[in-house]
């Protein structure tokens, strides 16, 4: 299998306390990697890094075959291969549905408006935002919608990966269905996915291997049978058992 | 009526002054905004210590000075280090200057406003830093700034009646020559000064249109 993402031995330190403590991980074409833990323990730093929005401070990175921390390397060069999708959506504030979509591939990948606006509009139809809210701006689009436009916005780009920093918790849970159906479709269409999530129903259902994650530490990695419902590790099992008690499902230990 | 066959005796000679005030006003506005953007950027991004410290200088030397220090300095002391320049040129440049210092913490604030995580989704699409900066910080930066910068270019109109003490003709000047010609001061100071009003009314309000004209729904809260 051929890997797309592989971290090795990546730390990083914030003001002096590390976040991320020598995790290494490695993620292959058409796989929906996972990754569950709780709030700081360092799953968002460790996704940013896939990209090198976070620099590591010790470690490397690699995209396929290149070290995108090696001196020599420009990982802006290879960010367009890597779509990432953020909690908070972010969207360009200034910027219309379409034009969002757009951005990237006109000011990165040269295209014409034209062709841009046709790539633009078939990733928003994939996503399921109509045309009425095209010519919209981000603050007259519901969460639900501003984060379709996001994928949309990273999918136009025609990434290799598409890395997910908990794209549905920002949202009411009426709205994050309709976001985690669109995943799904990704998932289905053989899109390589890191998904950084606190949803276990869809890290049980799509993921194909999952994470858990807890002070900047890799605590176990596994399938989703073994990691979500047969946990070896007392901390993984701690984690499960509070979430599952949210979701008010009986664990079968 | 007070002051109105004043105005129509000297309407000539006033409406040229006027331009020279609009001139000065908007010549060094526009200079000073282009300025002011380089300025903040470097300020704001600059990964060197230097270019960071020498624009911080330059907004406290600018903004801890009078003007017509400024202008004086420009002015009179240029021709020494063997620049000559005309009291419009010495004029314009002086208020630049003066006015890339407020602007840019107009446009500093501005730029502070927007959320960081607009410059990280720029990037995470590969934009470079500097893309990143012109086409998605700046655009934001200028729109939350524009308030304040129409209130700079209406400041800068009245502050062009300092231009006179380098004998710029501007409305200032003029209408003390015919005041003290006609010894008619309090009707042309009063026309004088309704003239400044009205301007800079009218000034405002081409800027408020400009607002509109960038309008965002939801930017600004």
């Amino acid at each position: 299998m051929s890997q797309v993402i592989r971290i090795e031995d990546v730390w990083k330190y914030y003001d002096g306390r590390a976040v991320v403590k020598g995790i290494s991980l490695s993620v292959n074409k058409n796989e929906r990697f996972v990754i569950i833990g709780p709030s700081g323990s360092g799953k968002s730093t460790m996704l940013r890094m896939m990209n090198m929005l976070v620099r590591p401070d010790k470690g490397r990175v690699f995209f396929k075959d290149v070290e995108l921390t090696s001196p020599g390397v420009n990982p802006i060069e290879y960010r367009k291969k890597i779509g990432i999708v953020f909690q908070h959506y972010n969207l360009f504030l200034h910027m219309t549905v379409l034009k969002n979509v757009m951005f990237g591939l006109v000011k990165v990948k040269g295209m014409s408006q034209e062709l841009a606006k046709k790539r633009a509009m078939s990733a928003l139809e994939s996503v399921r935002i109509g045309k009425n809210l095209w010519d919209k701006y981000p603050s007259q689009l519901s969460g639900g919608e501003q984060q379709r436009v996001a994928i949309a916005r990273a999918l136009a780009m025609e990434p290799e990966v598409m890395l997910f920093d908990e794209p549905t918790s920002a949202l009411d849970p009426e709205l994050t269905g309709e976001v985690l159906e669109v995943m799904k479709e990704l998932a289905r269409g053989g899109m390589t996915m890191v998904v950084v999530t606190h949803e276990l129903g869809f890290a049980a259902s799509v993921g194909s291997r999952i994470a858990f994650i807890d002070s900047g530490e890799l605590v176990e990695e596994g399938t989703p049978k073994e990691v979500l419902f047969s946990p070896k590790k007392e901390r993984t099992r701690a984690f499960l058992e509070k979430m599952w008690e949210l979701y008010k499902i009986e664990p079968e230990w | 009526m007070l002051g109105l066959d004043i105005l129509m005796e000297n309407w000539e000679v006033l409406l040229k002054a006027l331009g020279y005030s609009l001139l000065v006003a908007v010549a060094s506005f526009s200079i000073g905004f282009l300025l002011a953007s380089a300025a903040t950027v470097v300020r704001l991004f600059s990964s060197f210590r230097l270019p960071r410290w020498l624009v911080r200088g330059y907004v406290e030397v600018f903004r801890g000075t009078p003007m017509m220090v400024q202008l004086f300095f420009i002015y009179y002391a240029s021709p020494s280090i063997g620049i000559n320049l005309s009291p419009l040129q010495a004029s314009i440049v002086a208020f630049a200057l003066n006015s890339a210092a407020y602007q840019s913490e107009y446009l500093r604030a501005g730029m502070m406003s927007v959320p960081k995580t607009q410059y990280e989704a720029a990037e995470s699409l590969g934009l470079t830093k500097w893309a990143s900066i012109s086409s998605v910080m700046l655009p934001i930066a200028l729109r939350a700034s524009l308030p304040s910068l129409g209130n700079e270019l209406v400041a800068l109109f009245k502050y062009s009646s300092i231009a006179s003490f380098v004998t710029l003709p501007e409305l200032f000047y003029v209408a003390r020559y015919i005041a003290a010609g006609s010894f008619r001061y309090l009707e042309m100071y009063l026309v004088l000064a309704l003239i400044y009003v009205v301007v800079g009314f009218l000034l405002a309000k081409a800027f408020r249109r400009v607002e509109k004209l960038v309008f965002v729904p939801g930017l600004m809260h």
